[in-house]
């Protein structure tokens, strides 16, 4: 099978490095800034899930309503969770 | 004829493309795509009604989050992530796509998962004996909701990662069989990404 796969260590990389800077954000959490930060948080958690989703599933290498399917759930769950958590 | 026929193999291996749709491909069986998607779909439903109970109660639940071990929630993720990781691993080998040795990628997979709900354990006892008042409560409701449904999520992956790591070590994981093992694998991630969302939700949304 012909496919384009990503390295599984970056990608991994990528993984533990958005943990972190997840963590870092929340002990950065004051104020007026508490908005970006809960917003920031939540775009690198779907991040995260896109590329468990693209990388770890392949997806990237799925037919394309699959993919579609996906991406579009991601999406659908980062709009979700914002409405909800920015607007508390 | 056959440098021709040379030229075409040598363009297909040097450059895949993608968008072909003969290199495209459903990893696991396309049924079970159904299963992932419709407990996707449920996780988020409930992350909606926790979303929506904790509207006119932030400070409570923001208090309550605070008293979480922040750290044992690094840690799971870290692990959870890295099992994740292992699986891919063991089924690009078994892909004939990857180099690392499938059986011990995938007992190191089950390992991190075992460690993870270890974790998850210790993490129950410490929040067990948090002191809370009733709207708190809420939040730990919904902490036990949900890291309860997604550890009977963790428990169950794992019991199709050793089942496809016992055939693996007995050499009985042909092409054949490598449906069944990307379908385990993929639930396996779903259950990853799950713990993505939960973490932040839990753990660090203020």
């Amino acid at each position: 099978m012909l496919t384009r796969e990503r390295g599984l260590s970056a990608v991994w990389a990528a993984l533990v490095i958005l943990t972190g800077i997840s963590w870092a954000l929340n002990h950065a959490i004051v104020g007026s800034a508490r908005l970006v930060e809960t917003g920031a948080i939540l775009t690198i958690a779907l991040v995260k899930i896109r590329l468990v989703g693209l990388d770890f599933m392949a997806l990237r290498n799925a037919p394309r309503p699959l993919r579609l399917i996906f991406e579009g759930y991601v999406i659908a769950l980062w709009i979700m969770l914002l409405a909800l958590f920015l607007a508390a | 004829m056959q440098d021709e026929r040379r030229t075409v193999v040598e363009r297909d291996i040097h450059e895949p493309d993608p968008d072909a749709s003969e290199s495209r491909h459903i990893p696991g069986e396309a049924g079970l795509w159904i299963l992932i998607m419709g407990e996707m779909v449920i996780f988020a439903m409930v992350f909606a009604v926790f979303g929506v109970h904790r509207i006119g109660r932030e400070l409570q639940f923001d208090q309550a989050s605070g008293s979480l071990n922040l750290t044992l929630g690094v840690l799971n993720t870290v692990i959870l992530v890295s099992s994740s990781a292992f699986v891919a691993a063991a089924v690009r080998t078994l892909r004939g796509t990857g180099t690392a040795p499938a059986s011990k990628a995938l007992a190191a997979a089950i390992g991190l998962g075992l460690l993870f709900c270890g974790v998850k354990v210790v993490e129950y006892i410490h929040v067990a004996h948090i002191p809370h008042t009733s709207s708190a409560g809420d939040f730990y409701l919904y902490f036990f909701i949900l890291t309860g449904l997604h550890l009977v999520h963790v428990l169950i992956g794992l019991a199709v990662l050793v089942l496809i790591w016992r055939r693996s070590r007995a050499g009985t994981l042909g092409a054949r069989r490598l449906i069944f093992v990307e379908g385990g694998a993929c639930y396996w991630h779903m259950v990853d990404a799950l713990w993505l969302i939960i973490f932040p939700l839990l753990y660090l949304v203020r």
